[in-house]
């Protein structure tokens, strides 16, 4: 434990240079600039950057992704809260709180709850991440080529499974994204496979194309459907804290919410959603009044608001521990880590500890940014929905475009963005989950390696996998995945008829 | 039990060409050419898996998940294929998006980024604003996006026949 406050005081040493709090106050801004932004998700917003850290260090680039991550969550509320229009995902629960406030002239109250329960939620599960980080990494190192190939496939499968989409449309995304990941020149033998006889594909699919196109053109081609002249009108933000009788109730969500947000954000294939609903039906259920949720209660704000951010910090922890990401935007920050030369994983607090404790210093201090850009700056935050979309979804557009041809300076590299682009708008208009496309193209080398070295080793014999322990017991939760999710179709199916069987 | 036409015909009356039906097929026809094309190369070689190994596994699974994803959803009225595309408005910016990143890409080799970056611009914000301030916004975005990547971030942008 002490080992770990030492390293993460030499953290705080890296984080707090002047260039790397600049990357770190950009990833805020940008982060907030994103959550605001209906249609711009924390996704498309770190695919978004991740070309302009071509130039930068690891520590820098995955410090400035990583505020992008964290603070989108947030920026998300304002909207919710002001103008009843979730700039992200996790914020829709909020709009049923906190809009009914801000039309009770209680829009400073359930914004500085929010700002208030984000920067708690975020900084004890920070401190978590500190403590459980190098404990989970140093049980890791056991791991062989077997029982990193079986956590790869657990991981996969709860993803799909527990998504909360179709297991098929899940696992025939899931595999299309493995087959994309395995174009190019093969690692071991150096055979060329699935190149179509082109050059350009020799060194495969670039992440960043795959990245940009499905997260971020998709969302601005999905959102041009709608009015693009639509304006806002803001109400005003006075009173950023509670009553004082309140206060008690919002300081026990708000710890609940850290509890409930770190744990469901250990457990890959969650999303910041769930533990927000969750959140939510716990302090309707815990609450003297419930019958008042649905009109504007603070701690029908807080909790989720602090489950959410919380839940950030835990699912780090099987980034940076196990090398597995729980969510879309964690998939892109562990391809920012790859493209830099780092392999997220256990070995990651041995071999890189100057990269991983500055990061996560940098989340201490980029939770305490957010903290003081919101408390006084959420008007100005809130003036940023004011900003058209016609005007928006052009200077997007050309961004993406400029990001993607700096991968390798080749037209080529637009031309696939656009393409996957088209492919993300029908699939999500499909109702095709796109998530697990980039889990698994992410993890196809290794995932491909690990199989490749296990089957060698096992001299082709596939049982061998299930005679060893851990193997086992991670095989047979990916079972377990699969059963409950396949009931869990049965039964709605049985309820809702075939229409109705989205999982 | 006996073999009734009105069932298979009713079964066939509820199936759906829709928009997961050709995306399901999209994934069946890729999963199969990679599982031919994989069958052309090493399953296994000396002392280990060869270079198809995981790729033949993988491109089998996708043409499983593939058949299931397109009888599941066969069975459901989903997005019909005329309903895939927005209408009225909406059609019109997808239109136009579209045919504005084409237009970029056909040109950005010929003449460079800033005036590929301007004309795609122009038409962008053609959707929202009159043709002058369209033009005049395209103008000053694509000169600040080189303004800022090729000249203070350095990144290498297309360059063309005006050598810009």
């Amino acid at each position: 434990m002490s080992e770990s406050l030492g390293y993460l005081l030499q953290g705080f040493a890296a984080a707090a240079t002047w260039y790397n709090l600049l990357y770190c106050l950009i990833g805020v801004a940008f982060g907030m600039m994103v959550g605001v932004l209906p249609g711009l998700g924390p996704s498309a917003g770190t695919a978004l950057l991740l070309p302009l850290t071509f130039g930068m260090g690891p520590a820098s680039s995955i410090i400035m992704l990583a505020g992008i991550y964290y603070v989108a969550m947030y920026g998300g509320t304002i909207t919710s809260v002001l103008v009843n229009i979730p700039g992200e995902s996790a914020s829709v629960i909020t709009c049923m709180e906190g809009y009914p406030l801000a039309q009770k002239g209680r829009a400073g109250v359930a914004l500085g709850v929010a700002a208030i329960g984000s920067f708690i939620g975020g900084t004890i599960a920070m401190i978590g991440l500190v403590f459980v980080g190098p404990f989970v990494a140093s049980q890791a190192l056991k791991f062989g080529p077997p029982e990193y190939f079986c956590l790869m496939v657990m991981g996969m499968t709860m993803v799909v499974g527990l998504m909360g989409k179709s297991l098929v449309k899940g696992m025939t995304s899931a595999f299309l994204g493995l087959a994309l990941s395995l174009v190019g020149l093969d690692n071991s033998s150096g055979i060329a496979r699935f190149t179509l006889g082109t050059d350009y594909l020799l060194s495969g699919l670039d992440f960043i194309c795959l990245a940009i196109g499905l997260f971020g053109l998709s969302e601005i081609f999905l959102s041009l459907e709608a009015d693009l002249h639509s304006e806002v009108t803001i109400p005003p933000i006075k009173g950023l804290f509670p009553a004082k009788e309140e206060r008690p109730i919002v300081a026990k969500s708000i710890l609940r919410g850290t509890v409930l947000g770190f744990l469901i954000g250990l457990v890959p294939g969650t999303n910041s959603v769930i533990p927000t609903i969750l959140s939510y039906s716990l302090e309707k259920k815990l609450s003297k009044h419930p019958e008042k949720f649905g009109t504007g209660v603070v701690e029908g704000v807080s909790g989720p608001e602090t489950a959410n951010n919380a839940y950030c910090g835990g699912s780090l922890i099987p980034l940076f521990t196990l090398g597995i990401p729980t969510s879309p935007t964690i998939a892109i920050l562990l391809g920012a880590f790859v493209m830099h030369g780092l392999q997220p994983g256990p070995m990651l607090f041995q071999e890189n500890p100057d990269v991983v404790w500055a990061v996560i210093a940098s989340m201490f201090i980029g939770n305490t940014l957010l903290l003081f850009m919101n408390l006084p700056m959420a008007g100005f935050w809130a003036k940023l929905t004011h900003v058209p979309n016609r005007i928006m979804f052009p200077i997007i557009i050309v961004l993406c475009l400029v990001g993607t041809y700096s991968i390798n300076n080749s037209v080529m590299d637009v031309v696939m963005t656009f393409l996957f682009g088209i492919l993300g708008y029908l699939m999500k208009k499909g109702d095709f989950p796109i998530a697990p496309i980039i889990l698994t193209f992410v993890l196809g080398d290794i995932m491909e390696s690990t199989l490749v070295q296990s089957m060698t080793m096992f001299r082709g014999d596939a049982v061998q996998f299930v005679q060893r322990p851990i193997c086992a017991v991670m095989l047979l939760i990916t079972a377990a995945v699969l059963v409950v999710s396949i009931l869990t179709t049965a039964k709605r199916r049985a309820t809702y008829g075939d229409e109705e069987i989205e999982m | 039990m006996p073999f009734e036409r009105g069932a298979v015909f009713s079964m066939r009356k509820s199936l759906h060409l829709n928009l997961g039906v050709c995306l399901s097929s999209v994934t069946f026809l890729l999963g199969l050419a990679m599982f031919i094309g994989s069958r052309r190369m090493n399953y296994w070689s000396g002392y280990g898996p060869g270079e198809s190994f995981m790729s033949t596994w993988v491109s089998a699974f996708l043409v499983m998940f593939s058949i299931l994803s397109f009888f599941s959803e066969a069975k459901k009225e989903g997005i019909a294929l005329n309903q895939i595309f927005p209408k009225g408005a909406g059609l019109k910016n997808m239109t136009v998006t579209w045919a504005a990143l084409l237009v970029f890409l056909a040109l950005v080799t010929i003449t460079g980024f800033l005036p590929a970056a301007a004309i795609m611009l122009f038409l962008l914000f053609s959707l929202g604003y009159r043709w002058k301030h369209a033009a005049i916004l395209s103008v000053i975005v694509a000169s600040l996006c080189y303004v800022v990547f090729k000249i203070l971030l350095q990144v290498p942008l297309p360059v063309g026949i005006f050598g810009i």
